[in-house]
């Protein structure tokens, strides 16, 4: 194959395009991969309305930041993901009520066999600290290893592993009561 | 079956990208600048308690010494490394007999945001943070006291607080006013910055404040003369 130089292209602009091109690529399959992750884990804290926004604000930062995105990128693109949402939508988060939080969790989750304890697991869901829930379900739902989630949180891979086991026994040690006064105040 | 198990049974189904958004998103993105990546790297590993101070330790800040946990909180928020962390401000809230004291940090990161944090240290349920990064001049911002609500409590109230850095020198009190409140703060001459809480206003039914403006900010001279004004809004 003939290769054809044309004047006053340098091999360093060569080998940007080259890099330019093999960047995209890249990209793209980690979009097509990874977006409708990043997309259920963002419906589930801002709703379904706000999520495609902050999927796209989430791959902007990748795409920015290409040069840092680890191999393979879950972790930190849902890391990114929840550092846009405490920051960009920090005042709706703190605002947001119990029944809004149960509402999200509600409209995400796949309906079990059983309505009434799959009503009672949400309630309870929701009537755990942030820290609690964020580790059930990033690894429940978002489907991350715990090593993987530990780094979304920013923590070491044994305190995640101990807050992980914590949240568990919150969740199954709530006594039948809380249900009852969570509906009271919900409704 | 235990409550545990039957969350992980709830496990969303697997969600799908809308065709359309999804190449008009992805067109976007590629559109805009970004850094190349020469080189694939290690994944980040997680420091422990050592290696987050010699991290604090590393990082050179304008005015004394700012705790560990607060630059730690700066990573929390922002997607890209944090640096000149400074506390630039602190204000009171006047809670039954007693008055909650918050303070204002403020970074910059890698992508030019400012970030700012506004920590409780004796807030009701312990220390308590809460920051935002934007690409606002930090001039004039606002934000809402952290609130911690427990199951079984109806939502607390979250009181309005105004906080800045001067936008010039010759700045030495900044005037925040609006609908039921008028406020003058006094510039700290040593980091510039400004706080005040705004008890006065409340939030509607809908957690938004009645109209979108919410105050006025007169930037005032040694002599009482306005430099510069602006206001501050909901977005």
């Amino acid at each position: 194959m003939d290769i054809i130089r044309l004047e006053g292209v340098t091999d360093a602009v060569i080998r940007a395009l080259l890099s330019m091109s093999k960047n995209q690529e890249r990209f793209t399959a980690t979009w097509h991969a990874e977006a409708p992750r990043v997309l259920a884990y963002a419906r589930r804290h801002v709703g379904a309305q706000e999520a495609p926004d902050l999927v796209s604000e989430t791959f902007a930062v990748a795409w920015r930041r290409w040069d840092v995105v680890p191999d393979p990128p879950t972790a930190w693109l849902i890391g990114t993901a929840r550092k846009i949402i405490s920051s960009h939508h920090r005042s709706r988060t703190r605002r947001i009520a119990l029944s809004e939080r149960l509402r999200l969790l509600e409209a995400a989750a796949t309906p079990p066999t059983d309505p009434w304890r799959r009503e009672e697991a949400l309630y309870r869901l929701v009537a755990l600290t942030e820290q609690h829930r964020e580790a059930l379900l990033l690894t429940g739902w978002d489907g991350l290893s715990a090593e993987d989630a530990s780094s979304v949180l920013g923590i070491s891979h044994g305190a995640f592993r101990k807050r992980l086991q914590r949240a568990r026994d919150a969740l199954d040690a709530l006594d039948d009561t809380l249900s009852l006064v969570l509906t009271k105040e919900i409704r | 079956m235990k409550t545990s198990q039957i969350v992980d049974q709830m496990r969303p189904k697997p969600v799908t990208l809308d065709p359309q958004w999804s190449a008009s998103s992805l067109r976007s993105i590629l559109g805009s600048p970004h850094t190349p990546r020469s080189q694939r790297r290690l994944r980040p590993v997680v420091l422990g308690a050592a290696g987050l101070v010699l991290a604090s330790g590393g990082i050179a800040y304008a005015t004394g010494n700012v705790p560990a946990f607060i630059e730690e909180g700066f990573d929390e928020i922002s997607p890209s490394s944090v640096h000149d962390v400074r506390r630039i401000a602190s204000f009171n809230l006047a809670s039954g007999s007693s008055t909650r004291e918050f303070e204002v940090f403020r970074a910059t990161n890698d992508d030019g945001e400012t970030c700012t944090i506004t920590h409780e240290a004796d807030g009701r349920f312990g220390p308590n943070s809460d920051g935002a990064c934007a690409v606002d001049p930090v001039d004039g911002w606002f934000g809402w006291t952290a609130e911690s609500a427990r199951v079984g409590e109806s939502f607390p109230d979250a009181t309005l607080y105004i906080y800045g850095e001067r936008p010039t020198t010759a700045v030495t009190r900044v005037r925040a006013y609006g609908a039921g409140f008028d406020h003058t703060m006094r510039v700290d001459p040593l980091t510039g910055g400004f706080a005040t809480a705004v008890p006065e206003v409340t939030l509607d039914e809908h957690g938004e404040v009645a109209g979108r403006t919410i105050a006025t900010l007169d930037y005032l001279g040694a002599a009482g003369s306005v430099i510069d004004s602006k206001s501050i809004k909901e977005r």
